[in-house]
């Protein structure tokens, strides 16, 4: 047994309320090549990030050979011996290779705070040996590919002569020569009687370079398996099987649906998809599940009209636009509706409170034939009202220094504008029907919605659509960074809306949920769709993860 | 007991101390209108307020109102214009050579009401369409343009002895009328309130200034907002062109200077982000113009000279930045 370079003891990170690492203990010794394994959001780019520096460690502690250690950046981890390749492009485009790999660095070769370039451009070339590349150092790094910029930051991370080498998920994007370049690295890297951490996705790939593998699952160890125990089903049915809880989830198991397509796609290829047929009826939960990098999260985009389609159609079914006429009887009718509103409040105003009038903000309802729209922009997809909740919703989908008020009202002008002018006395009472309709906890409708919580946030964004009258809802991680209580409420609300026969579309990281939720569970892999699973009480995980690795 | 009590005052306090951080623009807005009509007040013994330097203040304001209101449109989604004042001067030389040319009639006054609208627009609209396409910040397409405008009239004043003058002072005599002026106010200032606060125009044109991204995922076609804000921002400089050409009756090389900044500075003292955003609001034109012209005329009555009123603008501007500037509040990172 080699010398352990790293020990971990109860690391613990948390985000908010959401516990990405809980109580790890791991140790990375010198001379072998330690796999992390594990789904999505299991856990494995957090704890490499804690021992590179980048997030800072909640509770817990980390050893390097023997002294506890606590890298406060990742310049200081890389004092410390530990250098990390991260999965995106980390170099900067317009300055040469040479200022690339030593970019911070450049008052080494500083005499006087002149840089003395002969010395550098040569110390670059003396670095990029070390992964056997010969370029022209002083290129701008916009000239190579991404697989030669890859390896420049490799060269730039081993030029530090670390002792741990992390690898988090850099190979995805690779193609199978650089693939075994790297491999190669990491091999002669371990022989040299270092360490490397590799992350990866791809199972044979760890299977065939790494010495172990340790299987993490919702942030917890769950298991180190040896290499003379590599079995490829074995480590997959480690890293899902969990059991699925009670009644957090729907409980019945009937996915009949209504026949009547709300969305679908057609032989749709975009710059990530290839060949999309997928078909959402009235009535139904569809949940698409696969790893980063699937192409799932683009499937939502696709459907809000955000993805540029190279072939294929996208077509949403909704009632066709009123024309003149009838948007004039509509309004008309608002106008009555806002006059009684208005009416009311005067009424409570002195004192003479009657009950709520009960108005139908929608007004009447005239148009029920239904047309295919052509979805190819968010005009089109807001035509036909599909409601899009983004995966990253505090920047793509809520304003957060509005108002929770604000917020709904801005997706819903449309439904609450009479002959073009939107009255503070529909908006109030649209903003209170959410509010209440969601049980958002806030202390007002005027408040901010960055002050709310995760969960509070994320009913406001449903109300957005929901209020905004969209039957068709594309959710991308609706239950990303939900405390539980709340995510409880929405697969409740998820499930009520089906019954009201809406269309879902859920995308998701969490296998349980897709299970639990979905009348059908659609599995990704690099742009495809690979399998479709139609619910079941006896549909596991396991039967799962095979289609999405 | 005693504890309890503590806690609930507290509470009291945090509350107190969260709406006024909530309402703080409100608060800037009338606190500082209040602060300046009661210190000039005082300082004047009342004679800011007399007869004729109330008809002083309105023929300041007027105009004043008019560019605040237009422009808040484009700061309230985050764009930034800074050639009101050398586009204004254009205008109104342009507005000089029509009725010049065409004899001083209501009609020729109409038509040169027309062509300054007309040539401010074609300036606006294209200094954001050069913003959109190239994907130039405003600030430096408007610094364009702000040059080309005070060219142009820097090289057709100096083909003149002393400038331009109009033939008939009495040409635009009726902007020069109170009720006219008032009028004019009223009604710019009630089109351009409705519109900003009630209509899915309007609230599309805050919510961008907040975040362009989500107000596109909410159905904010974005760039057609943009047009829009900047069509009403020129067509508001192209009115006030000919209030304040009816105060000089004649164009010389710094017509207009300094337009730009009276304007800047009057949406901040109305408790306007530079940022724009959702927390813009009309009423900050309005009473920040107000604030800011009583705020220079009392400096003035008291017998400063212009280049200490300068330097005081320049010192309450600095001021007002630094205590409005919302610092760009980070969204937190959330886990994967």
């Amino acid at each position: 047994m080699g010398e352990i370079f790293i020990e971990t003891r109860d690391l613990t990170k948390h985000f908010g309320e959401v516990v990405a690492v809980d109580a790890v203990n791991i140790k990375i010794e010198l001379g072998k090549v330690l796999g992390l394994i594990g789904e999505n959001g299991s856990g494995k780019s957090t704890i490499s990030s804690m021992i590179s520096g980048i997030h800072t460690i909640t509770s817990g502690e980390i050893f390097l050979k023997g002294q506890p250690y606590k890298p406060t950046d990742p310049g200081d981890a890389r004092k410390h011996g530990i250098g990390m390749i991260v999965q995106e492009a980390g170099t900067v485009d317009y300055i040469s290779v040479a200022e690339n790999i030593f970019l911070g660095e450049e008052n080494k070769f500083a005499k006087f705070g002149i840089v003395n370039r002969a010395k550098l451009e040569e110390e670059a070339r003396k670095a990029l040996a070390l992964v056997g590349l010969e370029i022209d150092v002083t290129a701008p790094a916009a000239a190579y590919n991404f697989e030669t910029r890859k390896m420049v930051e490799i060269a730039k991370t081993l030029y530090y002569n670390p002792e741990l080498l992390i690898v988090d998920e850099t190979t995805t994007a690779l193609s199978q020569d650089g693939r075994n370049k790297i491999h190669e690295i990491i091999r002669q890297f371990a022989q040299e009687g270092k360490a490397v951490l590799f992350i990866s996705h791809d199972l044979p790939e760890l299977m065939e370079t790494c010495d172990e593998l340790i299987v993490l699952r919702d942030g917890q160890y769950i298991a180190k398996i040896d290499k003379s125990e590599f079995d490829e089903d074995k480590i997959k049915q480690t890293m899902v099987g969990r059991k699925i809880e009670g009644n957090y989830y729907r409980s019945d198991y009937d996915p009949t649906c209504s026949d009547e397509v709300a969305l679908s796609a057609e032989n749709v290829t975009t710059a990530t998809l290839k060949n999309i047929n997928l078909a959402v009826h009235k009535g139904e939960i569809v949940g698409i599940g696969g790893l980063s990098g699937s192409g799932m999260h683009e499937i939502g985009k696709l459907f809000f009209g955000m993805e540029k389609v190279i072939s294929g159609t996208v077509t949403a079914y909704a009632p066709r636009k009123p024309d003149f006429k009838e948007r004039r009887t509509i309004h008309l009718h608002r106008l009555k509706d806002t006059l009684i509103l208005i009416g009311h409040r005067v009424r409570k105003l002195f004192g003479k409170a009657a009950a709520n009038p009960n108005i139908d903000l929608a007004g009447k309802t005239i148009v029920k034939d239904t047309v295919g729209y052509n979805i190819k922009n968010i005009k089109s997809a807001f035509d036909a009202g599909i409601g899009y909740i983004s995966k990253d919703r505090d920047r793509e989908t809520l304003i957060t220094a509005a108002t929770i008020k604000e917020n709904l009202c801005l997706s819903a002008t449309e439904l609450l504008s009479v002959f073009g002018v939107i009255p503070t006395s529909r908006e109030t009472v649209f903003a209170q029907e959410q509010v209440d309709g969601l049980k958002i906890k806030c202390s007002s409708p005027n408040q901010e919605v960055r002050e709310l919580s995760g969960g509070n946030k994320q009913k406001v964004s449903f109300g957005k659509w929901i209020g905004n009258r969209s039957k068709i809802l594309v959710f991308d991680s609706p239950t990303r960074g939900v405390d539980v209580g709340v995510k409880t409420t929405m697969y409740q609300l998820l499930y009520e809306l089906k019954k009201q026969n809406y269309a879902i579309l859920i995308i998701s990281e969490e296998m349980p949920e897709l299970i639990g939720m979905s009348d059908r569970v659609v599995i990704m892999k690099n742009g495809e769709i690979t399998k479709e699973f139609v619910r079941s009480e006896n549909l596991r995980d396991t039967d799962i993860i095979n289609y999405m690795i | 007991m005693e504890q309890e009590k503590k806690s609930t005052d507290r509470n009291k306090l945090n509350t107190a101390l969260h709406f006024v951080k909530v309402n703080k623009n409100t608060f800037i807005r009338y606190g500082l209108l209040i602060l300046v009509v009661v210190v000039f007040a005082a300082a004047t013994g009342g004679r800011i307020f007399s007869k004729f330097s109330i008809s002083s203040i309105l023929s300041q304001l007027t105009p004043l109102i008019i560019l605040c209101v237009g422009m808040t449109f484009i700061f309230a989604h985050g764009n930034f214009d800074i050639s009101s004042g050398a586009v204004l001067a254009l205008s109104a030389l342009v507005s000089i050579f029509v009725i010049n040319g065409m004899g001083c009639t209501p009609l020729s006054v109409f038509v040169a009401l027309l062509v300054g609208i007309v040539l401010c627009e074609v300036f606006y609209l294209f200094n954001i369409f050069v913003s959109i396409k190239f994907r130039i910040m405003s600030t430096i397409g408007s610094l364009a343009i702000m040059f080309t405008a005070r060219g142009a009239v820097t090289y057709l004043v100096s083909q003149t002895m002393s400038g331009y003058k109009l033939d008939d002072t009495s040409a635009l005599a009726l902007f020069r009328e109170q009720w006219f002026m008032i009028l004019c106010v009223i009604i710019v200032a009630v089109i351009c309130w409705l519109v900003f606060s009630f209509t899915a125009f309007g609230k599309y044109d805050r919510a961008i200034g907040d975040n362009p991204l989500s107000s596109m995922q909410s159905g904010a076609k974005v760039n057609k907002v943009k047009y829009i804000s900047y069509a009403i921002a020129g067509a508001c400089v192209g009115l006030a062109t000919l209030f304040y050409l009816s105060r000089t009756n004649s164009v010389t090389q710094n017509f207009g200077q300094g337009r730009e900044m009276d304007i800047m500075i009057a949406l901040i003292l109305g408790g306007m982000l530079l940022s724009g955003g959702s927390k813009s609001r009309m009423s900050a034109a309005i009473v920040g113009s107000i604030t800011y012209v009583i705020l220079t005329n009392g400096l003035s009555q008291l017998g400063l000279s212009d280049a200490y009123v300068l330097i005081i603008k320049s010192v309450v501007f600095i001021i007002m930045i630094a205590t409005t500037l919302r610092r760009s509040s980070t969204i937190k990172a959330m886990p994967r």
